[in-house]
C-alpha cells in the first residue's frame, strides 16, 4: 500500500498507543518500486496484474485462472536473489513469513506446493512449454511461449 | 484396535512411496516429514506417565496430492504419532478441493472429506515441526487434553477470499464431525474410567483480515465442538460415574505482526462448556438404596479462558529466539481454584495453568530443524484428564518442561 504521511505519525504517537504506533508503522513500511518480472506461459490470458493480485496467487488463495484453468506455480529456491527480491518487493512479505505461509498451506492440504526449479534458464524453458504456468526472472528475456505481465500498485 | 493401527500404519506408509515411484507423472506429489525428540519433566504427569525423561516423541507423516483434471485436487496425508500418553495412526486429512469462483479480486472454493481445522494461528499445523514455533505449542490455547475435538473434521467447507485496496478477507465455513478417538475419552476421564467415546457435527466459523501491506493480521473463529462419553466401572469400584455429554462453544481470536526482525503473535481462547450427566454413584450399592449426596459435576455454563502473547527475534534467517507467555484458567469465575478447594478440597492449582516458555529453532539446512525449549508452569490445569485429574500424581504447583526435538521434512 501507499505510504501514510508522517505528519499523521506525529499526531498518533502522542496518544502513546503502542498498538497505534505498531499499526502506523506498518504502513510506513517502504514498498520499493523495484521488482522482478513476471512471467505467464502465453496460454494465459493475463496482460497486468496488480500486487494484491499476484499475492493471491503466490500465498495460494486463487487456485485457478479466471478461464478456469489450474494455474501452476513455480518457484526458484529460497536461496536465490531473485526470489528474494520477489518475496519482498512484489509480494511485500518476508522471506520467512512466505516460507511459513507455504508450510501451513502444504502440510494442512490446504494448496500444492510451487514447483521448484534451481535458476532462471530453466524457469523460462519450463514456463514455456507448460499450460497455465507462472514464474518470474529478474530480466526481461523475450522468448518463444513467454508473456511479461505488467505488474500495478492498487490505487 | 491399537495393535491393528500399529499394523497398518506401516503399511499407510509405505504404500505411497511406492505410488509415487510407479507413477512418475506430474499430476501426483508428495510431501512428508519425520521428527524426533526427548522431554525431561520435572514433576507431575502432563506427558509421559512412567518416566520424567521421555523418548515418546515420534512423529512420522507423508501425504499426496493428485489432480483429478484441471478442476479438482485430492489431498491426503497419514500420520504415526507417538506423543506421550498417546500412540496413534490416523489419516490426517484427506479430501477433495474444487475452487469453483476464480476472479482476480475474489476466490470461493469447497473442499469435502477429512479436512484439517483452521481455527487459531497454529491449529492447522500443530504436529507440523517446520510450520510451529515450539515442540509443544501454548497450552492456553491449544490444549493437548482436547486435541481430538480440534484436528480435522468429516464434513465439508466452504471457504473464500476477497481482495480489497486496504486488505485482504479470508474465510472459512465448515460443518462435519471430528473423528475422536479413546484418547480423548482417557484425556477427559482418565485412563481407569475411559470408555465409549463419540461426536456429534459441528459448525466452524473463520475469517482473518490481512493488511494490505501484510505486516499484520486478526482473526477470528468459532466452532461448536460436542463429545458424548460413556466411563467405563466395575461393581467393585468404590465410585463410578454415569455417561454424560461435554458441548463447548469455542472462540479464538488471534492477532499478528510482523517485523523484519522479528514477529509477535497474541491469541486468546474462550471456551464456553456445558458438562451434562456424569452423576456420581456407589456400583456396588443395590437398587433399593439411595445413592448417597456425591458431588456434582453437572454445568450449565463453565467459561473456560486462556490467553498467550509470543514474541520471536530472527537472529539470523536460520535461527530464530522464541519468549512466550500464557494464562490458562479452567473457570474464569474462579480464578485462582479457591472456590474449587472449598468445595472438593482438590488443589487450587490444578484450576490454572501459567506458562513462561523460552526456546530456540534452529535450520540446519531447507530440510532439517532443530527445537530446543524450557516451559516453567504454575499451576496444573494444562493437564490431562480434564475430568478426573490424579491430583496425587500431579501435586506440583511448580514444575518444568525441557524438550528437544529434531525434525527433517521434504
Amino acid at each position: 500500500m501507499k505510504n501514510r504521511g508522517v505528519g499523521c505519525k506525529d499526531v498518533n504517537l502522542k496518544n502513546n498507543n503502542p498498538s497505534l504506533i505498531i499499526f502506523l508503522i506498518s504502513f510506513l513500511m517502504p514498498l520499493s518500486s523495484y521488482a522482478v518480472e513476471i512471467i505467464v506461459n502465453d496460454s494465459v490470458d493475463l496482460s497486468e496484474v496488480s500486487h494484491q493480485q499476484i499475492k493471491s496467487i503466490y500465498l495460494g488463495q486463487q487456485t485457478h485462472w479466471p478461464s478456469g484453468n489450474l494455474i501452476k506455480l513455480f518457484k526458484l529456491p529460497a536461496t536465490h536473489k531473485t526470489h528474494n527480491l520477489f518475496v519482498k518487493n512484489t509480494l511485500g512479505l518476508y522471506p520467512y513469513q512466505f516460507n511459513r505461509r507455504w508450510q501451513k498451506l502444504v502440510f494442512s492440504g490446504f494448496a500444492l506446493k510451487p514447483s521448484e526449479v534451481s535458476n532462471e534458464q530453466e524457469l523460462l524453458d519450463v514456463i514455456a512449454k507448460t499450460p497455465g504456468a507462472i514464474g518470474y526472472i529478474e530480466n526481461k528475456i523475450i522468448m518463444e511461449g513467454i508473456r511479461y505481465v505488467v505488474l500495478f500498485k492498487e490505487k | 484396535m491399537l495393535s491393528y493401527l500399529k499394523k497398518s500404519k506401516w503399511l499407510l506408509l509405505s504404500i505411497l512411496p511406492s505410488i509415487a515411484f510407479a507413477y512418475e507423472q506430474k499430476d501426483l506429489s508428495f510431501a512428508g516429514f519425520a521428527s524426533q525428540g526427548i522431554s525431561y519433566t520435572s514433576a507431575n504427569q502432563f506427558f509421559d506417565e512412567e518416566d520424567k525423561v521421555s523418548l515418546n516423541m515420534t512423529i512420522l507423516a507423508l501425504q499426496a496430492n493428485y489432480l483429478l483434471n484441471d478442476k479438482i485436487r485430492f489431498s491426503g496425508q497419514a500420520m504415526y504419532r507417538n506423543w506421550g500418553k498417546i500412540e496413534s495412526a490416523r489419516i490426517d486429512f484427506l479430501m477433495a478441493d474444487y475452487q469453483f469462483v476464480n476472479q482476480q479480486y475474489f476466490n470461493i472454493g469447497f473442499r469435502l472429506g477429512r479436512i484439517k481445522s483452521d481455527l487459531g494461528v497454529f491449529n492447522s499445523t500443530r504436529d507440523i515441526p517446520s510450520a510451529r514455533p515450539s515442540i509443544f505449542l501454548p497450552q492456553s490455547v491449544y490444549q493437548d487434553t482436547l486435541r481430538d475435538t480440534t484436528t480435522s473434521y468429516d464434513g465439508i467447507s466452504l471457504y473464500g477470499n476477497q481482495v480489497f485496496n486496504i486488505g485482504r478477507l479470508n474465510w472459512t465455513l465448515a460443518y462435519g464431525r471430528y473423528p475422536v478417538s479413546d484418547d480423548l475419552s482417557e484425556s477427559i476421564l482418565g485412563k481407569e474410567l475411559a470408555g465409549e467415546i463419540d461426536t456429534e457435527s459441528n459448525a466452524q466459523i473463520n475469517a482473518t483480515w490481512e493488511s494490505a501491506s501484510g505486516n499484520w493480521a486478526i482473526s477470528l473463529g468459532y466452532e461448536n465442538p460436542q463429545a458424548y462419553t460413556e466411563p467405563l466401572f466395575d461393581l467393585g469400584d468404590p465410585i463410578a460415574m454415569e455417561a454424560g455429554d461435554i458441548m463447548f462453544d469455542r472462540y479464538i481470536f488471534s492477532h499478528q505482526y510482523f517485523s523484519e526482525f522479528w514477529d509477535f503473535t497474541f491469541e486468546f481462547i474462550y471456551q464456553d462448556t456445558e458438562i451434562k450427566g456424569f452423576d456420581l454413584f456407589i456400583p456396588s450399592l443395590p437398587a433399593f438404596m439411595p445413592q448417597p449426596d456425591l458431588p456434582e459435576i453437572t454445568t450449565n455454563s463453565l467459561v473456560n479462558a486462556g490467553f498467550y502473547g509470543q514474541w520471536r527475534y530472527f537472529l539470523k534467517e536460520d535461527l530464530i529466539l522464541m519468549l512466550r507467555y500464557g494464562k490458562y484458567f479452567t473457570d474464569i469465575d474462579d480464578k485462582d481454584g479457591s472456590d474449587y478447594y472449598q468445595n472438593t478440597g482438590m488443589p487450587a492449582f490444578s484450576r490454572y495453568s501459567f506458562d513462561l516458555t523460552a526456546g530456540i529453532k534452529w535450520k540446519l539446512s531447507s530440510k532439517w530443524q532443530m527445537n530446543f525449549e524450557g516451559h516453567f508452569f504454575e499451576g496444573t490445569a494444562a493437564i490431562s484428564p480434564t475430568i478426573k485429574l490424579d491430583h496425587s500424581r500431579n501435586n506440583e504447583k511448580y514444575w518444568q518442561l525441557w524438550s528437544l526435538q529434531v525434525s527433517y521434512s521434504f
